[in-house]
Formats: structure tokens, C-alpha cells, sequence
């Protein structure tokens, strides 16, 4: 089905392309007016600091980090506008090696080619846009994540040079004014970077934007295959010309995420979603306020009544504890018992536990070549917290160097201290087009 | 002739109204309004590029921006340098997105936060005076020989990015000349000149457009930024180049 809905796509992109009796030459200099491309090529090193005797990971013999790796990526991104149609392509080629020899398959393939994004738009009036294809689709003012929106657990905001896989859509959007817009959204099959808990799930959305002359909210509906409907939204009020106020929320009735529970099986536990169809909310609010210099502090209270409680973090380590020294001893569950932590470690969660708090300063342009973005997130129920900041110097207008780094800080038994005690990635980024 | 003829009928009245605070306040809301539109106001849709270039006392650097104006909205568009290419800031009223390539989720902004130099974020957006602002006629004055109406501009909302303007305006050519930009305390935080050389048509009249504005610090003389218009073209741009759900690629 997806195969035939390629097809017919190329076919409508290439009656675009080559439409009336075109020359050659005519029909290639029209196609490189009607084609913006960028070109950027990204050099990379990274160390990653593992939590020695993590229960998560024991020895690092399941996740497998490598002490320090280098990339390369080369990213281009295409689009080409033709009448009503945009095709936009987003081609990816990434080369990465273990800088270390102790984690011998950091990367299961050296080089990896894949489709990051590409999509075909039809802005078949004024006011209605169709697309299909894959896509990131990201929105809500929240800077740590993003509840309201059902497609995506990242937002990407901590990290700027790290891509998020894009997924398959298809869109329409009816904008009748700039003041408000309706969208309808279904992701119609699993991106690259997914790492499903379960088969695929499609899930619809019905999306509600209003923009008044200060604020702004949405409002969302959506609708995933078995499970009942969740509702997000988000609001943003430009209070004066320093301050916004924000709010994010979503209301799930039941979850697909996995808690632990102990079990009549061999590892004496279980990881699976609840039985309950309870009403989770998960609600961010913030506020942002801006120097005169220009730097922006940011803070934001995250409430995530889908994290664990108190009581269901501890079976959650003592799970962890059991099952790490069940895989060390040797034992005949020893699979099982690797399974259960590989499933703790993603439980499909968007935060582990329930009340957090992040504070953030960003100074944007500094000097007119540097992003400087430094934010501290703390776990307000385990104490944990996790320390990340990037910062980007424009070197020549061709040539950006760049930082992103993690630092972890936390005992065992915080969700910051499971895997990685700290990471940092220095780079280059070269804008080749 | 048109133009004169609606010069001399705003002189005629500003003979007549001078001393009267409400008719003051009303001539100085209608001559904004004029203002207004050759600097990107109240027009149906309109579009044109800037050629930044930002100068300080140990550095130059220039950005290229592609703007999309209809009315209190706007969209700009880092056309260059490579480093900055593809970086796009919507303006919907005051609410204000700032998009990164590779980042896929609009970032909200302040007002506050600044463009490039000395330009803000608001700088670069068709300009609402009239509609942000309540203006009165304090006197008059003269810029570079020229005759000017000088407008004392107050904020009618906390969300613009500047608390008070005092606003040369040319009494012949109704054009802005000159503005200073102060904070509610009475602050000077910049000065900013105008040149009006490019023009478009709008309503069946050929009317002038800003072609250069150029923004100065008032405590460091050696910092200018100074941008230039050009392609200015009148033009509906559809409501989708305004929905930040549709701001990225």
C-alpha cells in the first residue's frame, strides 16, 4: 500500500516537473530555478561517561556504549516548488567508528544511508495544504518536552546537532486566516528511530490553532489503534516584551507505557502497561523572561501523573538490582532477565518519574556568532538531575564549531543515574550550500 | 497630485487642530497610519528583501532576510550567510516563533530579543505604529533642513518592544524620518534614520517605500546596523505562510 502511494506520488511530482514541451536545457534550468538545496557537512566527536556497575546496564554489556566515537554526517535538504506542489527530500548519509576498542560493534553498520525527511505538498488552495510523507512535526512552547503533542516523546530541544527520525504523515491543514487553523494528522507508519514497545500503532489527530494579538493556544484530539482518545493543548501569552507565560498539557485515559510488577516467572518480575484506565495528565508551565542584553532565563514546573510513584520506583529498582545480578551470575533466566532491563531502560515513558523542575538560560546571537544554552532539569522526587547545555560559535560564514554535553548527576536509584554519568560532542559544522 | 493634495490637507489640519489634545491625538494617529504603510503597514500583503550589515568598533558582519508582510503578520527568512541560511522568525500579532534548520520545533520568543545587531526582532516586521501606539503632535522640528512633525508614540500594550518613541515625520513627504526608541523609564536605547527611495503602488497610487534604515546605540557611536530594502513588491501572501504549523522546511 505505502509502495503504490510512493508510486503514484513520483508519478505526480515528475507530471509536474516535465508539464508542457519543454526543451531539455529549458526543462533543467527550470527545474534549478524551482530548487532551493543546503548542504551541510557535520564532523563529530563524542565521549560518553557509563555509569560503572550500573543495574541498568551491567558492564555496559547491554547497551553497549562506546567510551568515544567519531561521526560524520552529510546532510542535504531539497526542495523544489512547482505550481501548488512542494517536494521537499532530506537525504542522509552518516559514517561513525568506535574511537575505542573495548565496545567492538558501537555501530552495526558503519556507513548509514537513510530517508531523514521528505514530503509532497499540495497547497490545493489558498487555505487547505495536503502533504504525505515522512516528517518531524513538533510544536508547543515547552522547552524540556512536549505532552500535548501524541506523535513525539523528543522535542529536540537539548540537543541541536541531533536530528529526531522522521515519521510518515499524511496532513491537510485548513488555514482560513493567520488568526486560526484546523489540522487533521495521521501517522500512518513507524520512522526511522522508532523503537516500538509493540506493533505499530497508527494514530489520527484532529489539531485546533487560535493566535490572538498576544497569545496563542492549540488544542488536540487524538485517536491511537486500540487505545482510548488523548487530549493535548498548549497556550502561550506574550505577557509583555520580555515575559511569556506557557502552559502544555495532554490527558491520556490509560497508557501503553510499561510498569514493573513482580511475576510468577523466572526473574520473579514483569514489565507491562497497566490494567487501569485511569486519566493520566501531564502538564508543563513556564515562563520565559529576557534581558535587556539578550540572554532569555527560562523555568518550568513539569508534572507527569504518568511517571512512577514512589512505591512503583522502588519495584522498579529493586527489579533492576534482580535482574542485573540475575544476568551476572549466569543464570539460565539470564535472557529474560536482559529483556527486562532493556524494557526498563525504554519503558515508553516521556519522564520516569512525576514532578520535575528545569531551569534554562540561553543567550542567542551573542556577539552575533554564538548560541550559548545551559539547562539544569531536576527530579523532584528522587533528587536526580541532569545538567545539559550546547553552545555554537559561528567561526566564517561557512565553518560553525560547536559543543553539546550532558552531565548526569545522581545515586543508583535516580532515573539520572541508570546509564550515562555525562557525555559531551565537539564538532564542526561545514554549510558546504 | 494625489499625494499633495493629501499633504496639504493634513498641513491644513494640523493649522487647525494644533493646541487641541483629542484632534491632536487623531492627526497624529492619521499621519501614522500613513507612516505606517511605507514602512509595511496596513497593506494587503507585501514582500521584500533586507541587506543587513552590522558594523562595531571591532567587527562587520552582514545577514540577507526575505520578509512576507500581510498586515500585524510577518515572516522573515535568513537568505544568507550559508551559517544562518533557512532560519526563519514569524510574527502573528505580537506572538513570535523563531525556527532553526535541523530543529524542528518553533522556539517562542519576546519581542525583546534582538534580530541581529541592533535590529529587534520587530524591526525587520511591517510596522503597526498606529495600531501599537498612541501618538500625540508635541511640536516641530528639522532634520537635515527638512520641516518634521515630531510624534510623541507611547505603548498602548506591555508586549511591544518599545515603551516610548518620539518620531520625526516629514511634514511635505509624510514619511518617517528619524525615531528614538526609549524604555519606560526614560532610557534612550537606540536611534534609527529612514530614506524612502523605493516605491510601490497601492490603491491606484505610487507611493513611497523605506529603502534604507539605519540604527545607531546611543552610547557607542561605533555601533550601526544599518538595512537596506530592496524588491518590495505589494503582493496577498496566503494565510499558510503565517501557521507555525507550517513553519518548518
Amino acid at each position: 500500500m505505502t509502495g503504490r502511494l510512493h508510486g503514484c506520488l513520483l508519478c505526480v511530482i515528475l507530471c509536474a516537473v516535465c508539464s508542457g514541451q519543454e526543451t531539455d536545457n529549458n526543462m533543467w534550468s527550470k527545474l534549478a530555478e524551482d530548487t532551493k538545496v543546503t548542504l551541510q557537512v557535520l564532523n563529530y566527536a563524542t565521549t560518553n561517561g557509563v555509569v560503572s556497575n550500573s543495574w541498568f546496564n551491567p558492564g555496559n554489556h547491554l547497551a553497549n556504549i562506546a567510551a568515544g566515537d567519531a561521526t560524520v554526517e552529510i546532510r542535504p535538504d531539497l526542495r523544489f516548488t512547482r505550481g501548488i506542489l512542494t517536494v521537499i527530500v532530506k537525504p542522509r548519509v552518516a559514517a561513525g567508528t568506535s574511537l575505542t576498542l573495548d565496545v567492538p560493534a558501537a555501530r552495526a553498520t558503519p556507513v548509514d544511508a537513510y530517508m531523514q525527511e521528505w514530503s509532497v505538498r499540495a497547497n490545493v488552495r489558498q487555505d487547505l495544504m495536503l502533504s504525505y510523507g515522512r516528517e518531524v512535526l513538533q510544536w508547543g512552547p515547552s522547552m524540556t518536552v512536549s505532552p500535548s503533542n501524541p506523535f513525539f516523546l523528543d522535542n529536540g530541544r537539548a540537543n541541536p546537532i541531533k536530528e529526531i527520525g522522521g515519521r510518515d504523515f499524511f496532513r491537510a491543514v485548513y488555514t482560513p486566516s493567520s488568526r486560526y487553523s484546523v489540522s487533521y494528522l495521521a501517522n500512518t507508519g513507524l520512522g526511522r528511530g522508532d523503537t516500538p514497545i509493540g506493533p505499530f500503532r497508527r494514530i489520527q489527530a484532529l489539531k485546533v490553532d487560535y493566535t490572538s494579538k498576544s497569545f496563542n493556544f492549540s488544542i488536540n484530539a487524538s485517536d491511537t489503534a486500540g487505545s482510548r482518545p488523548a487530549y493535548g493543548g498548549y497556550f502561550q501569552w506574550t505577557v509583555s516584551d520580555a515575559v511569556l507565560v506557557y502552559a502544555e498539557s495532554s490527558v491520556h485515559t490509560g497508557t501503553g507505557a510499561l510498569y514493573p510488577s513482580s511475576a510468577q516467572n523466572g526473574s520473579g518480575w514483569q514489565m507491562s502497561p497497566p490494567v487501569d484506565a485511569h486519566y493520566h495528565p501531564t502538564s508543563v508551565l513556564g515562563s520565559a523572561y529576557t534581558l535587556r542584553g539578550g540572554s532569555t532565563l527560562n523555568v518550568e514546573y513539569i508534572s507527569n501523573r504518568l511517571g512512577y510513584s514512589d512505591s512503583q520506583a522502588r519495584e522498579y529498582y529493586q527489579m533492576a538490582q534482580a535482574a542485573s545480578s540475575g544476568l551476572a551470575s549466569g543464570a539460565p533466566g539470564a535472557t529474560a532477565d536482559a529483556t527486562l532491563l532493556g524494557a526498563a531502560l525504554n519503558p515508553g515513558l516521556l519522564l520516569l518519574r512525576r514532578n520535575y523542575v528545569s531551569l534554562q538560560f540561553l543567550r542567542a546571537n551573542f556577539h552575533n556568532r554564538a548560541d550559548l544554552m545551559a539547562r539544569y532539569t531536576m527530579n523532584l522526587d528522587d533528587g536526580g538531575g541532569t545538567l545539559t547545555g550546547y553552545a555554537t560559535l559561528n567561526w566564517t560564514n561557512r565553518l560553525q564549531l560547536f559543543a553539546v554535553g550532558m552531565l548526569n548527576d545522581g545515586g543508583k536509584r535516580t532515573e539520572s543515574g541508570r546509564l550515562l554519568r555525562d557525555q559531551v560532542s565537539v564538532g564542526i559544522r561545514v554549510f558546504a550550500k | 497630485m494625489y499625494k499633495l493634495t493629501l499633504c496639504a490637507a493634513l498641513a491644513l489640519l494640523a493649522q487647525a487642530v494644533f493646541g487641541g489634545s483629542a484632534e491632536d491625538a487623531s492627526f497624529a494617529t492619521d499621519i501614522l497610519k500613513k507612516t505606517d504603510v511605507e514602512r509595511g503597514g496596513g497593506l494587503p500583503g507585501i514582500a521584500w528583501d533586507i541587506h543587513a550589515l552590522v558594523k562595531s568598533r571591532d567587527s562587520e558582519m552582514s545577514r540577507d532576510v526575505s520578509v512576507k508582510a500581510c498586515k500585524q503578520d510577518s515572516l522573515a527568512e535568513f537568505t544568507a550567510p550559508l551559517s544562518v541560511k533557512g532560519q526563519k522568525l514569524l510574527l502573528v500579532g505580537r506572538n513570535m516563533w523563531f525556527v532553526q534548520p535541523g530543529l524542528q520545533k518553533p522556539v517562542p520568543i519576546s519581542p525583546r530579543q534582538r534580530l541581529t545587531g541592533l535590529a529587534s526582532n520587530g524591526d525587520i516586521a511591517a510596522t503597526d505604529y498606529a495600531g501599537d501606539y498612541s501618538a500625540t503632535l508635541t511640536k516641530e522640528d528639522s532634520i537635515q533642513g527638512e520641516r518634521c512633525y515630531i510624534l510623541d508614540l507611547h505603548a498602548n500594550n506591555k508586549s511591544v518592544a518599545y515603551d516610548h518613541i518620539v518620531y520625526w515625520v516629514s511634514k511635505t513627504r509624510l514619511v518617517g524620518l528619524r525615531a528614538d526608541f526609549y524604555t519606560l523609564s526614560g532610557k534612550q536605547l537606540k536611534s534609527a534614520s529612514f530614506e524612502y527611495n523605493n516605491r510601490i503602488a497601492f490603491q491606484g497610487r505610487d507611493w513611497p517605500f523605506i529603502s534604507r534604515m539605519t540604527i545607531t546605540d546611543p552610547l557607542d557611536p561605533t555601533s550601526t546596523t544599518v538595512m537596506d530594502y530592496s524588491h518590495v513588491k505589494v503582493a496577498r501572501i496566503p494565510p499558510n505562510d503565517f501557521n507555525v504549523n507550517l513553519l518548518n522546511n
